[in-house]
């Protein structure tokens, strides 16, 4: 038994002491290549997974064995060229670099199919729509009037009227909402009679209350948090009211001497007209002061303008001006000078995407570690990937941040930014002139008026149920690809 | 060499010799843990090759380890039939040497064969050395089960085994070594205990350990010591040769396999110096299995096969639970620790620094099964559990004082100092780290990936490396499961297959059970030592979820008031 123990041991100790340095060599990246010129190489990899997944792979023209996702290994550094095919869909192709010991990684190649599909989900005909982010329901009009506002529940697929009561025949003068509020706030008039309803959305019995009563004091601008919409902040010549709705109750000049402020996850920012930025809970209790630098405040805040404040877990700040000026916590502040119209922020990729009529911007506040060494610190970059265009109006991020849909005029169009080369558009479909668009992640559905018709339409931008989870743990940032927007 | 085999009353040097040892377990381990976590987070591509290189020897040993549990079990089931008694009597003359080889001749079944040829090959060796052996019926085998807390239905199942057991039990003397301090009803019990089984046994003596001797902790070896210091008189006075005597000290649970005694008389017998050897059983957890919580079964399964792989390398065996040994080498050694937990693998060590290194444990192919820890409730047994699993990684205190004996020693060999140094040390250290390392650690570099290693092979490769040993690691799991069944008491229950399909399906608790009442109780055990926390004995909870019979109960009230404490017997 002693000399047989032994011979195993030394066996398996041999083994281990052959297996190990290979094994890591290989997971480094390195092989073994024979021939004249043998030796260890080091290699890179590429990994696509898409959507949907089961696409064909050709690297080089070569048929890769192993349907999408796949881990293409053992590649020498090069440029290589990838064409992903699916029935049915458009081919992808691109040229991927491969560097040594490197990973170049596209996690969500997003396959567009051939013809766009779509279904309708109610008739019109309807002139305009507004998605409403925090409830799954969606808002149509087919006119001016409070009677004409419909909702579209997702969940239900049913259209229901917005009201039927004695508010009905008002004209509706303006729409606040907030993103992730299941509320929104009417401003409707009547013989220039001004009343303000509320419709609660988060229920199954949609409510529309009459707030006129707490918002006799008129204001400019209008917010609430989207945890709380029982309580309002009203903006109205540097003051800061706060309503409570439920109780009827109106704390007037709450906060005095303000420039700009936000309701964020139950917290109330505040950019003082003295450029301090400061931080409360909902009540306006347990101030902290983010800012107190007044110079630096003065040089990025426009004098005498008016910021709305948007807070993103989990330390980004975004201020945008009513000039169109949009300003960051980051540096270099101040990011865009003036007519930004839009942006959405993207958790997922930590990116902000900035809209102005002609411009289409990608802020990214993942801080390239890369770039570190500069002598100047790099807290935000921003590269404008579309330019020169006419009448954009609205863009969403898709598909985890790795993709752009955007409106030109009655055009959406997707812009591929889960790519190595320069981002590519597609036409997707075209919808009624003048109406928006809606589009949910959660679904992966663009919601639309037809362009003819004026009815409601859904279209898959990506199928959100057949995505395979990739077998590895989620990155938390954006893979670099260097300058590719520029 | 003679060396006091403590760490108490020590020198100066000796102190901080004792303290830079007792430190180096808990260090080590905390500086794989720790170093690891801060690899993982800052310098990940290190972590991560070393987290690949560590999976990879982790499966190697595990394959490595599991050849040698099937070995050692198919020894087990190789000489389950065997009769011992016979080879026993052909050893002492009294039946002819060959007549269990001759009783298997013709026999076509593998076990038979290769038990056959372990008896053949034994007896060549054993005759070539033309050494004289005692005959068996001049032995007698002293049993000593320290009792501190349990009761009649504890005790009973244990003394029957004895009873039942082949070898004549009128050359067995029982020792029930009660503490003074336990309850009156465990004192009963014991009492109970004695006037019912007497009569089956060459003697049966009750012995009561006095609270607070001076220079003994709470501990079960002290309790032992006592009892075995007592009959030491007792076999004086007797006109018994120490020599002729053999001490199995066994839990109050154990319950001894009906060949326990004739195969411990036989590797008695035949091994050369036999006095300086220590017989070590395999401990199985079968009493309770099928009442017990399913994490303590798979736990207490895994001790077995623990105890079978080091069965199958007696160069590094070292004793553990129940075990026997010459009763003249325990006096000559100084009897069992009084001072320390871990008695049951001190003593080998006390042993071995005695005989300077020419100490050794026989691995008997024989079972001996114990209770499964069963507190109750779920909690409370998991509790228990941790308990029982920090007490037996203590064994981490007899780490400073082996050191300090190999450093003083020179009649040792360095090649054994290094040999058992080093097993005992990476033994602690492995069974600190491993479960966290596999279980937790292993996984930080990629779920803490920055931009950085994001981008790397290595960020892709280790996740499918890691899959690749774990799948293979699975051929081990069923390997240990099939076994587990095998191993299993034959005794009647409901529902049988659905019950044995459940005990399948609970080593899916296994990455759980190892963190938790594995590694985590042995790192307590280190960091207590690390920081001179030192543990004191604790004895864990083993109810047997049945209640006591009324013959019991009756025996109980009518031993009541009768109990004398000290040496007793018929």
């Amino acid at each position: 038994m002693l000399i047989f123990r032994r011979i195993l041991f030394y066996s398996f100790l041999t083994s281990y002491l052959i297996t190990c340095p290979l094994t890591v060599l290989y997971a480094l990246g390195l092989i073994y290549k024979p021939g004249t010129e043998y030796g260890f190489v080091k290699t890179g990899l590429i990994y696509l997974s898409t959507a949907p997944p089961g696409a064909a792979i050709y690297l080089n023209q070569r048929h890769y064995a192993q349907a999408a996702p796949a881990m293409i290994r053992n590649l020498i550094p090069n440029n290589y060229r990838v064409r992903i095919e699916m029935p049915g869909y458009q081919a992808w192709e691109q040229t991927i670099p491969v560097k040594a010991e490197k990973a170049s990684a596209l996690d969500f190649v997003l396959l567009l199919p051939k013809e766009w599909k779509s279904a309708t989900l109610t008739e019109g005909p309807f002139v305009d729509l507004r998605g409403i982010i925090g409830s799954k329901n969606i808002l149509l009009m087919s006119g001016k009037h409070l009677k004409e506002y419909f909702v579209y529940s997702l969940e239900k697929k049913k259209i229901f009227e917005v009201s039927q009561t004695s508010l009905a025949d008002y004209e509706v003068d303006d729409l606040y909402s907030v993103p992730g509020s299941s509320v929104v706030i009417f401003k409707l008039v009547l013989n220039e009679k001004v009343s303000y309803a509320k419709l609660d959305l988060s229920n199954d019995h949609f409510l529309l209350t009459d707030i006129s009563s707490v918002l006799a004091n008129g204001f400019t601008h209008l917010k609430w948090s989207s945890q709380n919409a029982d309580i309002l902040y009203c903006w109205h010549d540097g003051i800061l009211d706060k309503l409570d709705v439920s109780s009827g109750t109106v704390q007037s000049a709450f906060v005095k001497d303000v420039q700009g402020y936000g309701a964020n996850n139950h917290h109330l920012y505040v950019l003082k007209k003295n450029g301090s930025l400061i931080k409360t809970d909902d009540k306006g209790n347990d101030p902290k002061l983010l800012s107190r630098d007044h110079a630096t405040s003065a040089e990025i805040f426009q004098p005498g303008k008016f910021y709305d404040i948007y807070a993103y877990p989990p330390d980004v700040l975004v201020l945008v001006g009513e000039s169109g000026d949009l300003v960051t916590n980051r540096l270099p502040y101040r990011v865009v000078d003036s007519h930004v119209r839009t942006f959405e922020f993207s958790k997922k990729s930590k990116r902000l995407l900035i809209l102005r009529d002609s411009l289409l911007g990608v802020l990214d506040f993942s801080v390239p570690e890369t770039l570190s060494d500069e002598a100047f610190q790099v807290g935000s970059k921003l590269s404008w990937v579309l330019k020169e265009r006419q009448n954009m109006a609205q863009a969403f991020w898709v598909y985890e941040g790795s993709h752009i849909l955007f409106r030109e005029g009655n055009k959406i169009f997707i812009l591929d930014f889960e790519t190595y080369e320069a981002p590519k558009e597609n036409f997707v479909v075209e919808v009624k002139n003048g109406s928006s668009v809606y589009f949910s992640e959660d679904s992966g559905l663009l919601y639309y008026l037809d362009a003819s018709s004026g009815n409601l339409l859904s279209l898959e931008v990506f199928p959100k149920k057949q995505i395979l989870n990739i077998p590895f743990p989620e990155r938390t940032e954006p893979i670099l690809r260097e300058d590719k927007n520029e | 060499m003679t060396f006091m085999y403590s760490a108490r009353n020590l020198g100066k040097k000796d102190q901080i010799l004792q303290r830079f040892f007792e430190i180096l377990p808990g260090a080590a381990s905390w500086t794989i843990l720790v170093g690891l976590f801060w690899l993982s987070i800052s310098k990940p591509v290190t972590a991560s090759v070393l987290v690949i290189a560590f999976l990879l020897f982790w499966i190697f040993r595990l394959s490595y380890m599991t050849i040698f549990l099937l070995i050692s079990y198919f020894r087990l089931a190789a000489e389950k039939n065997t009769d011992w008694m016979l080879r026993v009597k052909s050893l002492s003359g009294t039946r002819n040497v060959f007549a269990d080889l001759l009783a298997r001749e013709g026999s076509k079944k593998f076990k038979d064969i290769i038990s056959s040829w372990i008896y053949e090959s034994e007896l060549k060796q054993y005759f070539n050395r033309g050494a004289l052996t005692p005959s068996f019926e001049s032995l007698i085998h002293l049993v000593v089960i320290p009792i501190a807390k349990e009761i009649y239905e504890i005790i009973e199942p244990g003394i029957q085994s004895l009873i039942q057991n082949t070898f004549p039990t009128d050359q067995m003397i029982v020792v029930l070594a009660v503490e003074e301090r336990a309850t009156d009803e465990v004192k009963r019990s014991a009492k109970v205990v004695q006037d019912a089984f007497s009569k089956f046994f060459k003697d049966f003596l009750v012995v009561i350990h006095p609270h607070e001797i001076s220079g003994e902790a709470m501990v079960k070896g002290a309790n032992a010591t006592y009892a075995a210091r007592k009959m030491t008189n007792y076999f004086k006075d007797c006109h018994i040769e120490l020599e002729r005597v053999v001490v199995s000290c066994f839990d109050a649970d154990t319950v001894v396999h009906p060949n326990y005694f004739a195969c411990l008389t036989y590797h008695y017998l035949i091994s050369e110096n036999r006095e300086q050897a220590s017989f070590q059983p395999i401990p199985v957890y079968n009493n309770n299995i099928w009442e017990a919580h399913g994490f303590a079964r798979v736990l207490e399964m895994g001790s077995s096969f623990f105890q079978l792989i080091e069965a199958t390398n007696p160069e590094k065996l070292v004793t553990f639970s129940s075990h026997s040994m010459s009763f003249k080498t325990l006096v000559q050694v100084g009897y069992w620790s009084v001072e320390m937990i871990s008695d049951d693998s001190s003593i080998f060590w006390k042993a071995f620094i005695h005989f300077d290194g020419n100490y050794r444990v026989i691995p008997l192919p024989v079972t001996l099964s114990m209770d499964v820890v069963d507190a109750g409730s779920w909690w409370k047994t998991a509790c228990n559990v941790y308990k029982q699993k920090r007490r037996w990684a203590w064994g981490v205190e007899n780490f400073p004082i082996l050191m300090r004996a190999f450093l003083k020693s020179s009649q040792i060999s360095l090649w054994d100092k290094m040999k058992h140094g080093i097993k005992m040390f990476e033994s602690h250290v492995s069974w600190a780290t491993w479960a966290i390392i596999l279980a937790v650690i292993g996984w930080l570099p990629a779920l803490y990936a920055g931009r950085e290693f994001s981008e790397t092979v290595l960020y892709y490769s280790a996740p499918r490396i890691a899959g690749i040993i774990f799948r293979l690691s699975t051929v081990v799991l069923v390997t240990t499961i099939v076994l587990s069944l095998y191993m299993l008491p034959k005794t009647k229950v409901r529902f049988p297959f659905i019950r044995r399909c459940l005990l399948a399906a609970q080593w899916c608790l296994l990455p759980w059970i190892f963190i938790f009442l594995g590694a985590l109780p042995a790192l307590d055990a280190q960091t207590r030592l690390m920081f001179g926390a030192y543990m004191e004995f604790w004895v864990t909870d083993k109810n047997k979820r049945r209640s006591m019979k009324d013959e019991s109960v009756a025996k109980l009230e009518e031993g009541a008031g009768k109990f004398e404490s000290g040496a007793g017997g018929n």
